[in-house]
């Protein structure tokens, strides 16, 4: 079924093309929810409350985009939604801040599993892994990403900032990256 | 945005995962919540359709139509045999005396293999004839002065033909009863009809004494006075029962409907039960002997009287429909909605030779009249063994209470009680022929409507969401599987356990 006739059929909400655009995009969402809920469950539930979303706002998708960058935004949407609603999510984003950390410049191996990054970003705390998910994935500047989670654009700077050095050492332990020197140095000082 | 943010998207965006499938179902039940349950859409349209038809049904435009009838010629025979005390002066000059009805009726069987002899009381229906062999028993001596069976039926023989010859002159007679009889009221002839019932009643006898039997055995002539006796009595069942004994019961039924809704409309929420009743289905012919034979002096009937048996087994049916409740006391509820059920047995008949096998069928006059078909299954066990499927598609609509006897916030027991009119949707039918010997194949005979009664104790386990309901379910089938015109009357009967759902 080509993407024309998905949408059409969504549009005269026919079962039929609302499934079709689902099994296309579905398993590509499901992932994206998978970065930012709990556990697959919670993934789930983000990603069915995104579909519906995108069923009953299918009309207002003029085609000047992607179809899947506009579901994707509606299901990172619904997922940013999701998190703000418990408590422990808003704690985590507010409480910590910043610290002066190295950032390196390292790229991590492109032979590398998609799966192993995304498990190594669920490592992070939910805060960290937030921001990390909306400005390094999403591609979200720190001013759009402070006013979706309702905190300060330095804030978001700072989780930012700690969530990739957080995700570095991860990555090292796990070793998929290799230490750098600076980091060993700055160990050795401390 | 540095390379490592560039290859962490990269990794990122090529990860997937495969949902589950509750996803979609919950998507789908989200935007088509319309088709979540269509058996509410159906149930109620049904509902609403029976209901309109049991309206009409029971309209006073029927009943003035049963009473025209009545006025009919057709049903002269009727009336005539229970219009006791209003019309003795009208034809008492051409009435038969008690002692002449008496010895007319009280016919001498003779039956070759034992020699012995039983009269028998052909006034009565031949379902009470067994327990008038007592009184039957004296008048054999009183009848028959002790003879030799052949001289008594040749005395009986002679017998008939003179009160044959006298019921003809006072058939001519009797014609000036029906300006008389429209003064007879339904009402009456309930309260009368007990009385003639009752073998044991002594005025049984006046009531019968008063009839004029004139009419029925000069149209009847052909048969013997035991078929024409029959021939008037059977009628008084069946066309006294139901006409008058249906819409009493469906006031009462509609009695208990009214009052119960308008009260819950008010105060109360209606709860919906969706529930499917495995059952064990078997028939029942009223702990009598079944005969399929109108006349039972039929030469056919008489020599195969052993045959009358029929080798049948159950078999499994369903139940599936949706009940709703309507709270209406503290612990009774009303109960209503739309049940589907398929109930049915199993007759073990054995292959013949294709051969014509006849029904002897009564038609609306009282008369009978026969019916051969072509049939290729005989009764009995035998090589060429063979299973013949009676069943019946019905859709009901139950109407009753539902009493809580025990409960507390997670588990309650229930007893239900309902009354189900009923129409047949599908159906096949195997039919025992009159001689008893073979069966024929004639769905038409199943009568289209009728009522069952409907027993059930349930558990209902009380969920977070939803409710649970499982017990003991039992419906009998109160009148016969066939129409009036076939004499055999079956009632089918369901055992099952039901398991509910409810929100």
């Amino acid at each position: 079924m080509t993407e024309e006739l998905m949408l059409q059929g969504c549009l005269d909400n026919l079962s039929t093309a609302q499934e079709a655009l689902y099994n296309r995009f579905g398993p590509r969402m499901l992932g994206v929810c998978y970065r930012y809920a709990r556990n697959r469950e919670d993934a789930e539930d983000m990603l069915q409350e995104g579909f519906i979303k995108v069923y009953s706002q299918i009309h207002q998708y003029k085609g000047s985009g992607a179809l899947e960058g506009w579901i994707r935004k509606i299901v990172v949407h619904t997922c940013i939604n999701s998190l703000k609603k418990n408590k422990k999510f808003s704690d985590s984003v507010d409480l910590i801040h910043a610290s002066s950390i190295h950032i390196s410049e390292n790229t991590i191996p492109s032979m590398l599993q998609a799966k192993q990054v995304v498990e190594c970003i669920r490592l992070l705390p939910i805060g960290y892994r937030t921001v990390l998910n909306l400005y390094a994935i999403e591609g979200f500047t720190h001013k759009e990403i402070a006013t979706i989670l309702e905190i300060e654009e330095s804030t978001s700077r700072s989780q930012y900032t700690r969530a990739r050095a957080l995700l570095e050492e991860i990555l090292i332990k796990k070793k998929i990256l290799q230490k750098p020197r600076e980091n060993v140095k700055m160990a050795s000082v401390k | 945005m540095s390379d490592f943010e560039q290859s962490l998207k990269d990794h990122a965006d090529q990860f997937k995962m495969v949902p589950s499938k509750r996803v979609w179902n919950g998507i789908y039940n989200n935007l088509h919540p319309g088709s979540k349950w269509p058996s509410i859409t159906i149930a109620i349209l049904f509902l609403f359709t029976l209901i309109t038809i049991s309206k009409l049904n029971n309209s006073p435009t029927q009943f003035r139509d049963v009473e025209n009838i009545s006025k009919n010629d057709d049903a002269k025979n009727i009336i005539v045999s229970q219009d006791v005390p209003s019309h003795q002066q009208a034809i008492s000059e051409n009435r038969i005396s008690g002692q002449q009805i008496s010895k007319k009726n009280e016919k001498v069987n003779f039956t070759p293999g034992n020699g012995t002899v039983k009269p028998e009381n052909k006034l009565l229906p031949p379902d009470l004839s067994a327990s008038k062999n007592f009184s039957n028993q004296r008048t054999v001596d009183k009848n028959t002065d002790r003879k030799s069976a052949p001289d008594l039926v040749e005395a009986a023989t002679t017998e008939n033909l003179i009160s044959a010859k006298e019921n003809m002159k006072n058939r001519e007679v009797a014609t000036g009863l029906p300006a008389a009889l429209e003064e007879i009221k339904p009402g009456e002839i309930l309260v009368q009809l007990p009385e003639v019932f009752n073998p044991l009643n002594p005025q049984y006898i006046d009531i019968i004494e008063d009839v004029d039997f004139g009419q029925n055995r000069f149209l009847l002539s052909d048969f013997s006075e035991e078929a024409i006796t029959l021939n008037i009595l059977h009628p008084l069942v069946i066309s006294y029962s139901n006409p008058y004994g249906t819409p009493a019961e469906n006031n009462l039924a509609s009695d208990k409907t009214i009052n119960p809704l308008k009260k819950g409309r008010k105060n109360n929420k209606p709860e919906w039960t969706f529930y499917i009743t495995p059952t064990i289905s078997t028939a029942s012919f009223g702990n009598k002997s079944i005969n399929p034979s109108v006349t039972n002096s039929s030469q056919v009937a008489f020599s195969n009287r052993g045959a009358f048996k029929l080798l049948r087994n159950s078999r499994f049916g369903i139940e599936t429909g949706t009940e709703m409740t309507l709270k209406i006391e503290k612990n009774l509820k009303f109960v209503t909605g739309f049940n589907l059920g398929y109930s049915g047995y199993k007759i073990l008949s054995n292959l013949v030779h294709p051969t014509f096998a006849t029904l002897m069928l009564r038609d609306k006059n009282g008369g009978t009249y026969s019916k051969n078909y072509l049939t290729h299954y005989g009764n009995g066990q035998s090589p060429g063994h063979v299973s013949l499927n009676n069943y019946k598609i019905q859709a009901s609509i139950p109407l009753g209470v539902q009493f809580n006897v025990w409960g507390n916030e997670k588990i309650k027991i229930d007893l239900t009680s309902l009354l189900e009119p009923s129409v047949v949707l599908k159906e096949d039918a195997y039919l025992i022929s009159s001689d008893g010997r073979y069966y024929v194949n004639d769905p038409s005979l199943v009568r289209k409507t009728n009522l069952d009664g409907h027993f059930g104790s349930y558990i209902t386990f009380i969920g977070k969401k939803i409710k649970w309901h499982l017990g003991p379910d039992f419906r009998y089938q109160f009148f016969s599987s066939y129409k009036n015109i076939y004499p055999a009357k079956e009632h089918l009967i369901d055992y099952g356990i039901r398991i509910g759902l409810s929100r």
